[in-house]
């Protein structure tokens, strides 16, 4: 069958009442966590994840990943019109978009957000369909060595790419590892650190920890660090590209488009670090880079293509390697798991229904999402008008209702009110909680094909150099480090961060 | 010289990370190692605490003798009110949802995390906590069907 047979009856799983109900559901949920700045998408992600168990994998994957490409939808209307990035990718669109808005062209800008990230999350969609099954057939000669490298890569990645320092994510990751340990181990079945909690004998809850440090740590955060924000937003005007603007904004959308795909595949965080790299592409290839900060239109349509481009690209490693590259994704691979599908390179030939599927999804998604934000903007920015004091007591009760209903046990409680400590508290102290998270849920992975890997190789850590794929993985991971420590991209992101 | 309050942080989180890693090795100690070929159960953790502890000195080592220029590091500030109340939530709910069933624990919940700000009490709280009570068991029970008791 070819690609396209396969998208069609892809489609024809979709273009059911009930799927498309989920589909709608999730962009609509997707583009109100975008909006709202307190509430991300990880924390959305994770207090449905609870939830999602009674459905069906299909509508359940489809409805949280919309959730998590619709944010990069609604971060940007609340970053052009009132200079609020909903989400952290849609903090580049910021300079120009809220520029634009000042001049009186917000319309112009808004719809220039939306049209790129379509475009942007078409092709990349695109990508997927044809990437993902080739990638998937030549992961099946991976074995335990090759795994292990990945992750390693990917955690690196990880490391190298986040905020703040370097050496404080390596210590979030082994930390998270180590969190990942609680419960029974694998091979022998023997418990470790269950401190003879019965409830803990099966690790602590991928949903509690999650909603701990995302869901009830942001709320902490923004109780404590918030100041009155201005939430007057910017009239609207006509929601129409001009042909002047389509013709500088389409190139730009391309590139955008280019720089988001292969970002969102590399491990780490991609997607962030993808719109901050095409703003600067766009600074680069400008006749006039004086412009960028005042309202070029090209600083709106390449970093919101790039971001879009990133999530949806960001499903390839993820479905068919079974390693995500950030940890929204880890989160949506833990709900796959929950529902018995195993992500890795099987995933075509065991659930071709589920990929196809996705697959589909994300189109249709996408032009909902242009629809349901478009001519329904004025009503979101209303949204922001629901003040926060109403807002958060709802999350903690969601959080609570979600951590208990997976299994009924008060463990999972005492695990989400003790990670939103341990969340806050490190990042007071200057830690950052992604990589806690990955670090947790990776963890088992890494320990399971550390111990195989060596097993088969008879304890000789060699193996994973002999090895030519694996080989390649670990130097394709020493060039992240090394360029992740550049000076020239060390400034350019602190200079970004400060804005 | 004045420790700064970046330095004060750091050297904070540098022996928080010391005194984890050495209580994972702790805890840890009465699992068998085994050898890199044949791991056992305490191989990874014990090397994971060792990990973590090295990289708490290092932090630590590092801030002491001033290497590392971290003054303009983003780092949240401490608010103990909305921490100890929002961490706080879950306990109450577990210990609640048992006995009362989920309205009532649901109503408590919600005007209890009303405490994480500090406001003058009105009349909104309690509204808030009725209507939102409402929906979730509309929600979690009549369409979603878990299995929790509405009432005590």
């Amino acid at each position: 069958m070819g690609y396209f047979d396969n998208f069609l009856h892809g489609l024809s799983l979709v273009l059911t009442w009930q799927n498309l109900g989920f589909a709608l559901t999730g962009c609509l949920l997707g583009t109100l966590v975008g909006v709202l700045p307190g509430v991300g998408a990880l924390a959305t992600v994770s207090m449905l994840l609870s939830m999602v168990i009674f459905l069906d994998p299909l509508p359940s994957l489809v409805m949280l990943s919309a959730i998590y490409y619709g944010a990069q939808y609604g971060g940007s209307t609340t970053a052009i019109l009132c200079n609020l990035p909903g989400e952290a990718t849609s903090i580049i669109t910021c300079l120009d978009g809220h520029a634009m808005a000042r001049d009186g062209r917000a319309g112009a800008a808004l719809a220039t957000a939306a049209l790129s990230s379509l475009f942007a999350g078409i092709i990349a969609t695109v990508l997927l369909a044809v990437f993902a099954p080739l990638l998937a057939s030549f992961a099946l000669s991976f074995n335990s060595p090759e795994y292990f490298s990945l992750l390693f890569f990917g955690l690196v990645a990880t490391v190298a790419f986040s905020q703040g320092t370097a050496l404080k994510a390596f210590a979030m990751v082994c930390l998270g590892a180590l969190f990942g340990c609680v419960g029974s181990d694998i091979e022998t079945g023997a418990l470790r650190f269950t401190f003879g909690f019965g409830a803990l004998s099966d690790g602590l809850s991928i949903v509690a920890v999650a909603m701990g440090i995302f869901g009830l740590g942001e709320i902490v955060s923004s109780l404590t660090n918030r100041n009155p924000q201005d939430t007057r937003s910017f009239p609207i005007g006509r929601l129409w590209i001009s042909l002047d603007d389509l013709r500088k904004a389409a190139p730009a959308a391309a590139r955008g488009t280019a720089v988001g795909s292969v970002m969102g595949v590399l491990p780490g965080g991609g997607m962030l670090l993808s719109t901050f790299m095409s703003y600067m592409l766009e600074q680069k290839v400008a006749k006039d880079p004086s412009r960028f900060g005042k309202g070029a239109i090209e600083g709106v349509a390449a970093p919101e293509a790039a971001n879009n481009a990133a999530v949806q690209t960001s499903f390839i490693p993820a479905l068919t390697l079974g390693i995500p590259p950030t940890a929204g994704l880890a989160l949506l691979l833990g709900a796959m798991i929950m529902q018995g599908v195993q992500p890795g390179p099987l995933i075509m030939t065991t659930s071709p229904d589920l990929f196809w599927g996705l697959v589909a999804s994300m189109i249709v998604g996408n032009i909902m999402l242009v629809v349901i934000n478009l001519p329904m903007v004025g009503i979101w920015v209303q949204l922001l008008r629901v003040p926060y004091r109403m807002l958060y007591p709802a999350i903690v009760v969601f959080c609570c209702i979600g951590a208990y209903a997976v299994s009924n046990n008060f463990a999972d409680l005492a695990v989400l009110g003790s990670f939103t400590a341990i969340g806050v508290l490190f990042a007071v102290l200057g830690f950052q909680p992604v990589p806690l998270l990955l670090g947790f849920l990776l963890g088992p992975l890494v320990e399971e094909h550390l111990r195989r890997a060596l097993v088969i190789s008879g304890g000789d850590a060699t193996v994973f150099f002999e090895r030519p794929i694996s080989l390649a993985i670990l130097i394709l991971a020493a060039i992240v480090v090394i360029s992740a420590m550049l000076p020239a991209i060390r400034s350019r992101r602190a200079a970004f961060s400060e804005d | 010289m004045k420790a700064t309050d970046a330095e004060r942080r750091d050297l904070a989180g540098a022996a928080l990370l010391v005194v984890v890693g050495a209580c994972a090795i702790w805890f840890g100690r009465g699992l068998r190692y085994g050898t890199s070929a044949d791991m056992g159960p305490g191989y990874f953790p014990a090397m994971l605490g060792a990990i973590v502890c090295a990289v708490g000195i290092l932090l630590g080592l590092a801030t002491l003798l001033r290497r590392r220029a971290n003054e303009e590091e983003i780092s949240a500030r401490l608010n103990w009110r909305p921490l100890v109340v929002i961490a706080g939530s879950p306990f109450l709910f577990g210990f609640l949802i048992g006995p009362l069933g989920l309205f009532f624990s649901i109503v408590i919940v919600v005007l209890v995390a009303r405490l994480a700000e500090k406001r003058r009490f009105t009349w909104e709280a309690p509204a808030t906590a009725l209507v939102l009570a409402a929906l979730c068991c509309l929600l979690f029970i009549v369409v979603l069907e878990l299995p929790l008791s509405v009432w005590p």
